[in-house]
């Protein structure tokens, strides 16, 4: 064997969720925390590295400034200082592209949270729920309309329609504000704000949307994902992201193993034995359907198109061999 | 002596306010005259914002605490500029804030003082443009600067200083270039006889500002040394004022006054209130000014600050955690009795495997 494939045999066989939890717990504590270390990667992140988390925070999320922007008068947008945008967005399109929608199995901390509630609910014995493929087909159609209105929201302020409190329109609604900032501390976006109509009418719905992330993630995986329209925005630019998800359908035997894992309620990553880039909008790239693919090949995660982890017999029996002797 | 002072300068201003306010107040303001106001303030708004520095992206930003441009309370000072690096001041005289006159230089030796968190200083020369005293400037970076003006004229035998101070701040929200611990630490005048310092709260900055209800601390200091005995008066825009003897310390306290009741759908979170403070000395000191004895001194330092409502008066903790928490149970108990009521038929159909 010679070394590359010892590395790659060492990576395929690999401890996929202790791996990954500590991978999440990193990130976390990088985009929450960072800001107390000095971090600070930038207002562009296509992730939910919250801006309300105003000390904490070691990045900003690429949905605030996004929003802000879109709001300016359009005689502004569309002068030199929407270059401002401009360098914004492909600033905010160079990260995504790295890690693709890996940046929401691996580095979002609003994800990572709802895997943590996910971990208590599985040692509370409950369990979780699933939608009904009717449901699923429904609801997933909700983040690309929450992605719609967060353009066309902030363009109507700018054109002088809606009112200048509705400036960022999803941050208002968004689980990040109410919840990142709690962790560093300022519980101060648990508040309703009386202060207008208009935010009193938002703040309201901010904790409604609270309420349901606790209900929703609590029983359901990854339940606001489904509805994220970071997610929505991730997928309609992935085609040149470097990370890609590659599903070989003829080594598939459609075991239905890849499906169950998935936090997402993905089908066709079980179903779809003839389409090699097997993301679909909903993917978070979390790898997991890779990690349990007992198929050597069917399924692997590529970085600019050299697989780095891939699905082998050898790596599914040893993870789920977990604990016993001959699995380590 | 000073507490005989105190009582005459409250009394004098009580009486006086309605008609003529006490002249003899200098302060600073960045509220531009009534006239080239709408004028100026839309300009400065919308170009010069830095096309591609951080700001331009950093100021929309930082909305949900403090949106600028919104409003300019009504006859009072203007609220801060302080997303722009671009800063204008005018001298004003008079205890109104709303009305107080705006005015041009005494005498031809007067300048302008700039003092930055490292202790940089700069000078200008204090011009009259059309009968004011105004000084347009575009601070170098992030941050806090005091602005100093002194102006000294002898006036029956007796020489009369007026420091009128300015607090100017350029804050960035995004940008994190404020070091907070920098900003907490306040700009002191060493070559100023008589001086007022706001102490800033641990945080403040951007995000954190006075608000109706804190408690606002001012120094009283000479030459850098804290001053006792010293009567300070906060005024505010509304009109209220209270007179405080500096301690031991050097240090006068308030508490900053609720004085903005609009109707709820009237309510402005980013309502800004312009308060001054002024402290006043009188020394026996002899000496001469350009020629002109004098036997003694009157000193006046001013120090205006703003203030926004309390997020307490608009923001509220129970009904927020309320309905979160309504929605939390409602949902929970929603899904169990859901799921208990799916139970059932699926209880039906084992039945019937066994028949
Ligand atoms: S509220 Fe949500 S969308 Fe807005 S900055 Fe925070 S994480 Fe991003
Ligand atoms: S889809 Fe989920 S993981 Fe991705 S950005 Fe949205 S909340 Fe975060
Ligand atoms: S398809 Fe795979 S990578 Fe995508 S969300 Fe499901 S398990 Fe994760």
């Amino acid at each position: 064997m010679t070394r590359l494939e010892a590395v790659r045999a060492a990576v395929n066989n690999v401890q996929f969720n202790r791996f990954r939890f500590w991978l999440q717990l990193f990130f976390f504590a990088l985009l929450v925390y960072g800001g107390y270390l000095g971090v600070e990667l930038g207002k562009s992140l296509p992730t939910f590295a919250c801006g309300y988390n105003a000390e904490g925070r070691g990045g900003m999320c690429y949905l605030m400034p996004l929003q802000h922007q879109m709001a300016w008068s359009w005689q502004k947008l569309f002068s030199v200082a929407g270059l401002t945008v401009l360098t914004g967005f492909l600033t905010f399109y160079l990260w995504f592209i790295a890690l693709n929608k890996g940046w929401c199995g691996f580095v979002c901390p609003v994800g990572t949270i709802q895997d943590w509630m996910t971990s208590i609910r599985r040692k509370t014995g409950i369990r979780y729920s699933r939608y009904t493929w009717g449901q699923f087909k429904g609801l997933a159609l909700i983040k690309y309309v929450l992605l719609a209105l967060l353009f066309i929201i902030p363009l109507g302020i700018g054109g002088g329609w809606f009112n200048k409190d509705l400036k960022s329109p999803f941050c208002m609604i968004c689980p990040g504000r109410t919840i990142i900032p709690m962790f560093a501390g300022d519980f101060s976006y648990l508040t309703i704000d009386f202060s207008s109509k208009i935010n009193m009418i938002m703040t309201v719905l901010g904790l409604t949307v609270t309420g349901l992330f606790f209900v929703g993630a609590f029983i359901k995986k990854r339940f606001f994902c489904f509805y994220c329209p970071m997610g929505a925005f991730h997928y309609l630019l992935s085609k040149p992201a470097l990370l890609r998800l590659r599903k070989d359908g003829s080594k598939c035997t459609r075991c239905g193993d890849c499906y169950r894992v998935c936090d997402q309620e993905i089908k066709d990553i079980a179903d779809d034995v003839n389409r090699k880039e097997i993301m679909t909008d909903d993917c978070t790239l979390c790898l997991k359907c890779v990690a349990s693919c007992p198929e050597n090949g069917a399924l692997k995660a590529t970085f600019a198109g050299i697989p780095i982890f891939e699905s082998t017999e050898q790596g599914f029996i040893k993870r789920m061999h977990k604990g016993t002797p001959d699995g380590k | 002596m000073t507490g005989c002072k105190s009582f005459r300068f409250a009394v004098l201003c009580g009486l006086l306010q309605t008609s003529i306010a006490c002249a003899d107040v200098f302060w600073l303001s960045e509220t531009a005259p009534p006239k080239a106001a709408p004028d100026a303030m839309q300009h400065e708004h919308h170009h010069e914002m830095p096309a591609q520095s951080a700001v331009a992206a950093a100021a929309p930003a930082a909305e949900k605490k403090h949106d600028h441009d919104a409003q300019v309370s009504l006859d009072g000072e203007a609220p801060g500029k302080d997303h722009q690096p671009g800063k204008q001041v005018w001298l004003r005289s008079g205890d109104n804030i709303k009305s107080a006159q705006y005015i041009a230089t005494a005498n031809s030796n007067e300048r302008l003082t700039m003092i930055d968190l490292d202790g940089g200083k700069t000078e200008f020369d204090a011009e009259s443009v059309a009968g004011r005293l105004t000084l347009k400037t575009s601070l170098p970076k992030v941050g806090f600067y005091d602005l100093y003006l002194e102006q000294c004229k002898v006036e029956n035998g007796k020489l009369q200083v007026q420091l009128p101070k300015a607090e100017l701040l350029w804050a960035s929200c995004v940008a994190k270039e404020v070091d907070e611990e920098a900003v907490a630490k306040p700009i002191i005048n060493v070559n100023s006889p008589l001086e007022v310092v706001r102490e800033h709260k641990p945080d403040e900055g951007c995000m954190v500002r006075l608000v109706s209800g804190d408690v606002v601390n001012f120094l009283v200091l000479s030459f850098g040394k804290p001053l006792a005995g010293i009567p300070v008066t906060m005024i505010t825009q509304e009109g209220w004022r209270n007179t405080v003897v500096s301690d031991d310390s050097g240090r006068a306290s308030f508490t900053v006054i609720r004085a903005y009741f609009p109707k709820w759908f009237e309510f402005k979170k980013y309502h800004t209130d312009t308060f001054i403070a002024v402290a006043e000395m009188d020394k026996n000191e002899a000496g001469a000014l350009d020629g002109t004895p004098y036997t003694s001194a009157h000193y006046v330092a001013t120090l205006p600050g703003k203030y926004r409502p309390s997020p307490y008066d608009y923001r509220s903790y129970a009904w927020g955690l309320g309905i979160a928490l309504f929605v939390i149970v409602f949902g929970g108990v929603a899904i169990y009795l859901y799921r208990r009521r799916r139970l059932k038929p699926y209880q039906e159909v084992r039945v019937d495997d066994k028949a």
